[in-house]
């Protein structure tokens, strides 16, 4: 019997760089500080990483990348190096979450067009542009050869991405995944959504990512990896309410149904939830609803930023609560009460994701 | 009969709108390239591409949709109205009605890269002097540009409540996203999952591969001596795939059936691929393995083919890696000769050429074909459809960033055993 476990973590986000800074700020209550100026204002930027002198690539490869790649590709560095590197990358996965992909880049190179004329247009640019470009990059990077699939369904992308990488261990399609997801936050992303009639109202929108790193348990063990959590399922579902299809409203009925089978399929307690938008009434109660009881809620989007890959960054979180049981979960100082982490993502257009992740 | 089939599958095409259609014309050796009349493409390289001209509203289409409950509606985009036509025509096949897919077990799983572009950068690109497109870009065409969006839309008319995911990986995203579907089947993620792909021309993909220099000012010529480049095109194809007992016990027709799938990253290069076709025999490789099918079985291969020096070289290489000398005598086509590179959507559209082809007793061609590449050994099926019982092929789709994938297909009459 596989057994799919959490072994590495890569994160990314405006409170830290890094599992151990992360782990460390979260312990602290902190949250992140650098509010940008401008018309990002109210959102949440990660600090200058790719001026670090640790990124992973050479100069020729980093001067290629987009800065969605680089921010995929160093939370892909930060996990192969959380542990005992990343055993035989032959048979490994790549799977990343993105919705929005280089949005700002594709802004620039619409812009060029119009303004210079096609003549003008850098071909070392459009590779970019395409959303599989960060895992492409990756797997460059790290020498895998294994599938590689990038996931863009809005909220649930990288959640998506995680749990086809857990699927995939626990089915033999691949023997490890690094997979995760990662956001980028700018001006354009910014009034596209106030344009669209989107704002986010449920927290400051963020940026950034992570990356985990699944495999079996016996494949961790062989190489000295300690598993951080044990992936106990994910479940997919759509709950879109009518006449809404391109807005993020989600169905609470949808969501208690689904929390309640992921609940049950897990066959555990559950002893925190993370939620893509915990400031979002109706998921709330959905899960809530679907557990049959009230559990403690993280409060990443606060200290984090949202942003429609964050599934990832809530991910790495629950590994960490579930491998430190001191841990708190949020900044009231609530412990997880023993039992699993619920991971919940609603997306625009009504898809929904629910995962399930235990102690090690 | 056991696995996953194929129930329907729906196509929208330049050759050709709905699976007659373009079954017809792909045997004819039809040729949908012609000058791009969508934008103004004069001061391009090339100024042609594979685009749909022909409203895809058409009565035919129309009364499909109609029976399979889905709207066809203008409001989201080109590459919305490609979709519904193509899920219209696949769920009417199938006979199946949007009122049967709310039941959970049927999930969605799509593929794309442009979803509503088009749209959002002709509102950009047409500003007058002094005007902000964020004063005057409609919400719905910014809603509608996310890749994302077209699996929302489908999701919505369809009625589907069952997982959902789209997979963007450039131009093997539709061959992905049907091998997602085949996976959440096997592992009983869903009984029946809605698979394929969409993508509609527009300036920024035109403009990115005229940068690169990837593209033709003439007509594609994959595999051929004198082939220069690939041309952009624009289409949809919807696929139902359903757990074979699933099918059996509602009396579903089946199509045919999805054996296999490999997928790999090269690891290589962000856009060129590895030059031993290493990367592409690792796939074709992997979606044998995945079917349990030995390679002498295969009789067809629908290529990637984009008619790129490199791309045709490189497939070719990689088929000799794993049909041995063989793959000299292989009928390996390419459908894009045709279509044009349909992008997203070219893994769904050439599926469904497989499987037209196992339907309708022909090989597809590779069309615009005259001159042999003394370094491709391979036999290209040159210009027309060539008559033949098609039991088992792959369809090949290889993307930037060395995304390589492979499908196994086989003809519901087949025998799969090793």
């Amino acid at each position: 019997m596989i057994r799919p476990v959490l072994t590495a973590l890569g994160v990314l986000t405006p409170l830290a760089i890094g599992r151990a800074e992360f782990e460390a700020a979260w312990r602290a209550g902190e949250c992140a500080a650098r509010i940008a100026d401008g018309p990002t204002a109210g959102g949440l930027a990660v600090d200058s990483f790719i001026l670090r002198k640790s990124f992973p690539a050479g100069r020729a490869l980093m001067r290629r990348m987009d800065r969605l790649s680089k921010m995929i590709c160093m939370s892909g560095a930060l996990a192969r190096d959380d542990g005992p590197g990343l055993g035989d990358v032959s048979r490994m996965a790549i799977g990343v979450g993105t919705d929005l992909g280089t949005l700002e880049e594709t802004w620039a190179f619409l812009c060029r067009l119009r303004d210079k004329g096609p003549e003008f247009a850098n071909p070392n640019d459009f590779p970019n542009l395409v959303p599989n470009a960060g895992a492409g990059y990756l797997g460059i990077l790290m020498g895998a050869r294994g599938p590689s699939h990038t996931f863009c369904q809005h909220s649930t992308c990288a959640d998506d991405a995680i749990a086809w990488a857990a699927d995939g261990v626990l089915a033999g399609w691949f023997d490890a995944g690094l997979a995760g997801g990662a956001e980028e936050l700018g001006e354009i992303r910014a009034k596209a959504m106030a344009r669209s009639g989107c704002p986010i109202t449920e927290g400051p929108a963020g940026e950034g990512g992570a990356m985990v790193m699944v495999e079996s348990e016996a494949r961790a063990e062989a190489r000295g990896a300690s598993p951080l959590a044990v992936w106990r399922g994910s479940w997919g579902s759509s709950g879109l309410r009518r006449g809404s299809p391109l807005k993020r409203e989600v169905d609470p009925d949808a969501v208690a149904a689904l929390v309640e089978l992921a609940q049950r399929k897990a066959g555990i307690a559950i002893g925190v939830a993370l939620l893509s938008h915990p400031g979002d009434a109706a998921l709330r109660d959905g899960v809530m609803r679907g557990l049959g009881r009230e559990v403690p809620l993280t409060d990443h989007d606060a200290r984090c930023g949202i942003h429609p890959a964050d599934g990832a960054v809530r991910t790495a979180l629950a590994g960490m609560l579930l491998a430190d049981g001191s841990l708190p979960v949020n900044r009231s100082g609530a412990l997880r009460d023993g039992g699993g982490a619920l991971l919940v993502s609603a997306g625009r257009g009504g898809g929904l994701r629910a995962s399930v992740w235990t102690e090690a | 009969m056991s696995g996953v089939v194929i129930t329907g599958f729906g196509v929208v095409s330049p050759i050709g709108l709905g699976v007659d259609a373009f079954s017809h014309a792909l045997r004819a050796g039809a040729c949908g390239v012609s000058t791009i009349d969508l934008f103004d493409a004069s001061a391009y390289r090339s100024a042609l591409g594979g685009q749909i001209k022909a409203d895809v509203r058409t009565e035919h289409a129309r009364a499909l949709c109609e029976a399979a409950g889905v709207p066809m509606q203008t409001r989201y985009g080109r590459t919305a109205l490609f979709s519904l036509a193509a899920l219209g025509e696949a769920l009417a096949m199938a006979g199946l009605h949007t009122e049967e897919l709310g039941d959970g077990e049927t999930g969605l799983a799509f593929g794309g890269c442009t979803a509503g572009t088009f749209e959002s950068e002709g509102t950009l690109l047409g500003l007058e002097d002094g005007e902000d497109y964020w004063d005057i870009v409609p919400p719905m065409e910014l809603l509608m540009t996310p890749v994302g969006t077209t699996a929302d839309v489908l999701l919505s008319v369809s009625g589907v409540r069952g997982p959902v995911s789209t997979i963007s990986t450039a131009c093997s995203s539709a061959t992905n996203a049907i091998g997602l579907g085949l996976r959440w089947i096997n592992s009983g993620r869903a009984t029946r999952v809605i698979v394929g792909g969409a993508d509609g021309l527009c300036r920024l993909t035109h403009c990115g591969f005229n940068a690169l220099r990837l593209v033709s000012s003439e007509v594609p010529r994959p595999f051929d001596a004198r082939r220069n480049g690939m041309v952009i095109g624009e289409g949809a194809g919807v696929i139902v795939l359903e757990d074979a007992e699933r099918a059996a016990a509602r009396g579903a027709i089946v199509r045919g059936r999805l054996l296999g799938f490999g997928n790999g990253a090269e690891a290589h290069h962000a856009t060129q691929p590895r030059p031993d076709g290493s990367g592409a025999a690792a796939a074709m490789q992997a979606a044998l393995d995945d079917a349990g099918m030995d390679p002498c079985r295969i009789e067809y291969i629908n290529a990637h083919g984009t008619a790129t020096q490199q791309n045709d070289l490189t497939e070719c290489r990689g088929a000799h890696l794993v049909f041995g000398p063989r793959a000299a005598q292989m009928p390996i086509s390419s459908t894009k000769s045709q279509t044009g590179h349909t992008l997203g959507a070219s893994g769904a559209v050439e599926m469904a050429a497989v499987l037209l082809g196992m339907r309708d007793g022909f090989l597809p061609p590779t069309v615009n074909w005259g001159e042999a590449d003394p370094e491709i050994a391979l036999d290209p099926v040159p210009n027309v459809g060539r008559a033949a019982d098609l039991g088992i092929a792959l369809s090949n789709a290889f993307a930037f960033g060395g995304n390589d994938a492979s499908l196994c297909i086989a003809h519901p009459d087949a025998e799969v055993g090793s």
